[in-house]
């Protein structure tokens, strides 16, 4: 057993509303940089949509992740051969036009232009040419437009549903969206790592998290198209690949990362989760639809204590494994089964999960008024989202995956109904419980841990102990006098 | 403006200096007696000049000497001993005044036993009446062109992009609707 720790997230999915402070809040402290405009360390996109950049999710067209050949993992984009066979031309990668023109406006001219007849007017920009531009895209393009003809209807997810299931999504007075919030996965088997020739992405050993080495990236952009998620970006002027490094800076600190902080609807939780590596290929090597379980099998549980032992044995602190045991992660993911890995197909084991949506009630028109319909509570034959989409998004196809958590979350919704309003029969109650398989603790803790705790219980850091970790490599006082600020290593060729 | 008049100024001197040592008893004597095989390699470079310039091959042509000695930087010197004459060839190697080579040749200049064997190399050469050297200029240029071609061929169809065809095909399937 090879036990190590790895800082991961949870987003409730039905509790996002597609505000966008999160994608700001990160732009703000880490991307709005010359030649970084365009990129989105954090984005929400709408689903169904093609998302940003568009059609991510269409490996056959990016070839990110990984694949299967016979019992071995390789990359889509293909070994090593492969690689350096189009290093000087990868031709996976997106256009800037698939990620969107960043643009701003000429606000000046608002106020310095020479009085006329007409307003004067502030032209869109591209923060590219400077040039004015017409506004054909953006990386939240289809936001809130789920039924257009372009991006809901060219989702890939919706591609493989039946006429009827695309009937059922697009209906009138039926129709329905939701948001995804999408970060960087910070994946156990990260395809990203995998693909870069320069080997300057790695994964930290004492908190999983992915980061790319601005002294060692050449900038090949291999990264780019390996990560399925589109999650590393080319930054243009710096001529480096860069990407979410989940904030460790204000980790280490303490302090929650910046789209977790600033989330308005609260739909962040993290927490240490621990985890065996010496599972990590057998587990990427299973069928689709047994992805998810497989995934879960490999996060141990921090209260047994064989694992509590190994997880010594293998150097991890006892601050990170108190932290683990208070990880809302762990519940969510282990405890409770209700939240599930975003295209766990593309076998990366991405530890972000997702809590997918149940979606508000849907009202019907009765002589006039609108009246909350009767079945208020949605049964899983009643969901407004075809299963298979949801399936197709967070299970590898898997529809039992997303029964389950459907029918976990439904419970709650029954729980909460007899308490508050009590029109409910017991054995309602009482089948719907057994059909999720959690007793009313669970319930009352999911229905806790998703609308009343504040956000120490919500984000759990832990310590990230970076003197213990430096200590590891080299004196901490000859580190702290060598290494200094910015670039740790100055440029080989200096004149 | 200043810099480059004294330059030219300079350049015409040593010109003329040049031109007067033609007339100089004996120079044609010292010629003679060069060692051509010598005067072979350091045209070649299989022996360094004495003062550090660079061999006469790196942009010389001259026949002879295979498709090394094809260089087109400065002019053909197969036939330069027929041209000049021996007098001539010293006393430009002596100065080598032109242009181009005084950026290299005026701090290293060439020794006199080097000029001596290089002017017998140059008439070593004339002997064998070799046609001027054929240049792989035009082959070269025609090389680069079919690679370039076949690169941009390759690449024809690289970046097609994602959205742009999705935005396409759906002003051809019906109205549009961003």
């Amino acid at each position: 057993m090879d036990i190590r720790a790895q800082v991961s997230s949870v987003f409730h999915l039905d509790k996002c509303i597609g505000c966008h402070t999160c994608s700001i809040a990160c732009k703000n402290l880490w991307t709005d940089r010359r030649g970084n405009e365009y990129m989105w360390w954090n984005n929400v996109e709408t689903k169904p949509g093609t998302g940003y950049p568009t059609l991510w999710e269409d490996q056959e067209k990016y070839h990110g992740g990984w694949e299967r050949v016979g019992a071995q993992l390789r990359l889509k984009q293909g070994g090593r051969a492969g690689t350096i066979g189009k290093i000087f031309h990868n031709p996976d990668l997106p256009t800037i036009d698939d990620y969107y023109e960043p643009f701003t406006y000429k606000y000046e001219d608002l106020t310095n232009a020479p009085a006329g007849k007409d307003q004067p007017t502030a032209r869109p920009i591209s923060m590219i040419s400077g040039k004015p531009m017409k506004i054909e895209a953006g990386p939240n393009w289809d936001d809130d437009l789920s039924g257009s003809n372009i991006y809901a209807a060219n989702d890939p997810g919706v591609i493989q549903l039946s006429e009827e299931e695309q009937q059922q999504l697009f209906a009138i007075e039926k129709m329905v969206m939701f948001h995804l919030p999408r970060i960087c996965n910070h994946c156990m088997n990260a395809a990203c790592v995998a693909s870069c020739p320069s080997g300057a992405i790695y994964k930290r050993g004492e908190d999983g998290i992915v980061l790319i080495n601005q002294d060692k990236c050449r900038g090949w952009r291999m990264c780019v198209s390996a990560c399925p998620y589109k999650k590393t970006y080319y930054g243009w002027s710096s001529g480096k690949s860069e990407k979410c490094i989940l904030c460790f800076p204000r980790q280490e600190v303490g302090e929650a990362p910046a789209c977790f902080h600033s989330c308005v609807g609260r739909i962040r939780y993290l927490g240490v989760l621990l985890y065996d590596a010496d599972q990590i290929e057998a587990t990427a090597l299973k069928a689709d639809g047994e992805l998810p379980a497989a995934q879960r099998e490999m996060i141990l549980d921090p209260f047994d204590p064989q694992v509590i032992e190994a997880a010594r044995k293998a150097g991890l602190a006892e601050q990170v494994l108190e932290a683990a045991r208070q990880s809302p992660v762990y519940k969510f993911v282990k405890e409770w089964g209700i939240a599930l890995p975003l295209h766990p197909e593309f076998r990366t084991l991405p530890m972000l999960f997702y809590v997918p949506p149940l979606l508000p009630l849907l009202s019907v028109e009765n002589n006039g008024t609108q009246k909350i319909s009767d079945d208020f509570f949605t049964t899983l034959e009643r969901a407004r989202l075809p299963l298979m989409y949801l399936a197709g998004l967070f299970a590898g196809g898997n529809q039992e995956e997303v029964k389950a958590v459907y029918r976990r979350l439904i419970a709650v919704r029954l729980q909460r109904r007899a308490l508050s309003v009590g029109d409910l029969p017991e054995e309602a109650l009482s089948q719907a419980r057994e059909l999720a398989g959690l007793d009313d603790d669970a319930l009352t803790a999911i229905y806790r841990m998703t609308s009343l705790t504040r956000i120490k219980e919500r984000i759990v850091i832990p310590p990230m102990l970076r003197e213990q970790a430096v200590e590891a490599g080299m004196d901490p006082e000859e580190y702290k006098q060598g290494m200094g600020f910015g670039s740790r290593k100055a440029p080989k060729r200096r004149w | 403006m200043k810099k480059q008049g004294w330059r030219a100024e300079f350049c015409r001197l040593v010109l003329a200096l040049g031109f007067l040592s033609l007339f100089l008893p004996g120079a044609a004597v010292l010629a003679a007696d060069g060692n051509a095989l010598h005067g072979q390699q350091l045209f070649s470079g299989a022996s360094r000049m004495v003062n550090g310039g660079s061999p006469c091959i790196a942009c010389h042509a001259l026949s002879g000497l295979g498709s090394a000695g094809t260089a087109g930087y400065g002019p053909d010197l197969s036939n330069i001993y027929a041209d000049y004459g021996a007098d001539g060839v010293m006393a430009v190697l002596e100065s080598l005044a032109l242009p181009s080579m005084e950026a290299i040749f005026a701090t290293r200049p060439l020794t006199e036993t080097e000029r001596r064997d290089l002017t017998a190399f140059f008439a070593q050469a004339a002997e064998r009446q070799a046609p001027p050297v054929k240049s792989f200029a035009g082959l070269i240029l025609l090389g680069v062109v079919i690679v370039f071609a076949v690169v941009a061929l390759m690449g024809l169809h690289r970046f097609k992009g994602a959205r742009k065809p999705l935005v396409e095909q759906a002003k051809k399937q019906r109205g549009v609707m961003q």
